[in-house]
């Protein structure tokens, strides 16, 4: 377990200091993956290096498995680190290393013998699927597969933790996947914790238990990954989701006079929002046959989060005024967050 | 096959007569430089080597960020390198009789030509250490990595490269100040061009040392080359 209390790192320039992690109380449970999702700038890299303590937090405590590892002597610190692996944006692997003497360069003076870290290496490449690339050097790969190289050289030692700075956002899509499926096996198989730091929201939805949304330092919005997200509360949160929703975009249809949104008197564009984990009735079909009113589906955005679908609908709904504030009435009964982005039913 | 032998010979008498009537000065005069190169090289090296890595440690960020140390050596390595070498042959000799015993010869030359060669040669470390990328030797610490080991397995495993350039580059510059060792009577092959090819006009002694000097030098470039290739996995 992770815990940071009060944490706060700054840093001192000639004329002024910049504080970089305010105040950020943080609790990560053994197993889980947790990440940690911010624009640049926000702290978030500084925040995950206060937690192996490659940057000493100005302020607070960072504790780990029960060790207060900000009131360890610097021996004592290093041999802790060995147990919290980490992985970085731009991989850091050895240039003048082969693949197998990367892996092993950690486990140097663990006490095993040559035989044992010849052994240990070759399963770590099987572990990230790199069998055949024990003899190659760094710049023989690609992003992705550096990345492995990478992520089996700090799992090295075994450790409890693996902190990931950024370690998909210089991959392509595809190749991000695959990292990320790498690391939720790793996570099942070993039962290591997680901590990801990223900007893109499509890493948090793939793989994350719990986030914290941080800004200018500080985490402003925290909890499981649904919750943190079906109801923002925070306008950052929404920014981030709008970054991989496509729901957004009825304002710049809107905006441009697009003819799906060019409305006839009594239609009206409304936003149904997904804010429960159960959207298993029939929303749709259901107000059409109640209320006696058409919805047109102009566009959805339905993503998975585990497995809770997250995200809404666009629709045109048609009728009498009435029959749409009942149907209107019956959703948000119904739990569905209902917005109605253009109306033109006092056009008539 | 004899008969040819004697021919060039005859040949070089004839193209070089001012070489060829003194081969054991010119042969020694070779031996003398690659002496003063070799045991004045081989000092700087550790020394410069040592220095170099201080200096890069104990730089602001650096894995043992000293900030006394680095300033002093800072200044120290520039105040030496602005002294021209002729001058730092001169003004070092009380302190090469202190050290080696005696002032001239190429004893007396090892004594400057270090200390000539050495604040070029920590500059040269510098910078190769400056090419191991920062997030390299932050992974290190994320391992468990301490200072020396970061030092010996990162820092100078990985700029084994850059640091053979560097070294070329000193060698050869090392090469140059040698010939300028024969003011203090340390011989060589400067000294042997100077006496004889300038002082006593014999201008063919002067091409056929500048000749040697291109060969030595690349000699060491090709060396310095392949080595730095074999480690570079860029």
């Amino acid at each position: 377990m992770i815990e940071l209390e009060n944490v706060g790192k700054s840093f001192d320039t000639e004329e002024s200091s910049i504080e970089a992690v305010r105040d950020v109380n943080l609790k990560i449970e053994r197993g889980e993956v947790y990440g940690i999702i911010g624009f640049s700038g926000a702290g978030k890299s500084t925040l995950v290096r206060c937690i192996n303590l490659l940057e000493r937090p100005t302020t607070g405590k960072v504790v780990v498995d029960g060790v207060e590892l900000t009131g360890l002597p610097e021996r004592e610190l290093r041999r802790t680190r060995k147990k919290i692996g980490m992985i970085f944006q731009q991989f850091n692997l050895f240039a003048s290393r082969t693949v197998a003497q990367n892996i092993a360069y950690p486990l140097k003076y663990s006490g095993l013998s040559r035989k044992r870290i010849a052994d240990r290496t070759r399963e770590l490449l099987n572990l990230v699927g790199l069998e055949d690339k024990e003899r190659a050097y760094p710049s023989q790969l690609s992003g992705g597969q550096k990345q492995r190289v990478a992520i089996a050289r700090a799992l090295a030692n075994d450790p409890g933790i693996l902190l990931c700075d950024e370690a998909t956002s210089s991959l392509d899509p595809q190749t991000t996947l695959s990292i990320l499926r790498l690391l939720k096996d790793l996570n099942v198989k070993l039962g290591i914790t997680i901590v990801v730091i990223t900007h893109e929201m499509q890493v948090v939805k793939e793989i994350c238990d719990r986030v914290a949304v941080m800004e200018n330092g500080c985490i402003v919005e925290e909890g499981d990954v649904f919750s943190v997200f079906a109801d923002p509360k925070r306008q950052i949160t929404r920014d981030f989701i709008d970054t991989t929703s496509n729901l957004s975009k009825i304002h710049a249809l809107i905006a441009s006079d697009s003819p799906i949104t060019r409305l006839r008197p009594g239609e009206c564009i409304v936003r149904l929002k997904y804010l429960e984990k159960n959207v298993s009735e029939a929303l749709v079909s259901t107000i059409s046959r109640q209320f006696n009113i058409n919805a047109n589906i102009i566009f959805g955005d339905i993503e998975f989060l585990g497995d809770a679908p997250i995200g809404g609908l666009i629709l045109i709904v048609s009728g009498r005024g009435e029959d749409i504030d009942g149907a209107i009435a019956w959703l948000k009964n119904k739990n569905v967050g209902v917005e109605v982005i253009s109306d033109a039913r006092g056009a008539a | 096959m004899q008969e040819a032998l004697r021919k060039f010979l005859d040949y070089l008498d004839l193209l070089i007569p001012n070489v060829t009537s003194k081969w054991p000065v010119f042969f020694r005069s070779i031996e003398e430089t690659l002496t003063m190169v070799g045991i004045a090289g081989g000092i700087a090296f550790v020394l410069g080597l040592a220095l170099g890595v201080i200096v890069t440690v104990t730089k602001k960020g650096g894995v043992m960020e000293r900030s006394v140390v680095y300033h002093t050596l800072d200044k120290l390595v520039n105040f030496f390198r602005s002294i021209p070498f002729i001058i730092l042959l001169a003004g070092l000799i009380p302190l090469t009789r202190w050290i080696v015993g005696s002032a001239i010869g190429v004893r007396g030359a090892i004594v400057p030509l270090v200390f000539g060669t050495v604040p070029f040669f920590t500059r040269q470390i510098e910078a190769a250490l400056a090419e191991v990328d920062r997030g390299v030797v932050e992974a290190a610490q994320s391992m468990g990595s301490g200072p020396l080991e970061i030092v010996f397995r990162v820092y100078l495993k990985e700029s084994v490269g850059a640091i053979t350039r560097g070294t070329t580059i000193t060698a050869i510059n090392l090469i140059g100040l040698s010939a300028m060792a024969g003011a203090v009577g340390a011989g060589g092959l400067g000294d042997f061009a100077i006496r004889y090819g300038h002082q006593r006009n014999q201008l063919d002694v002067t091409y056929v040392t500048v000749l040697t000097l291109v060969l030595i030098v690349n000699v060491i470039q090709v060396f310095g080359n392949f080595i730095a290739k074999t480690h570079s996995h860029q």
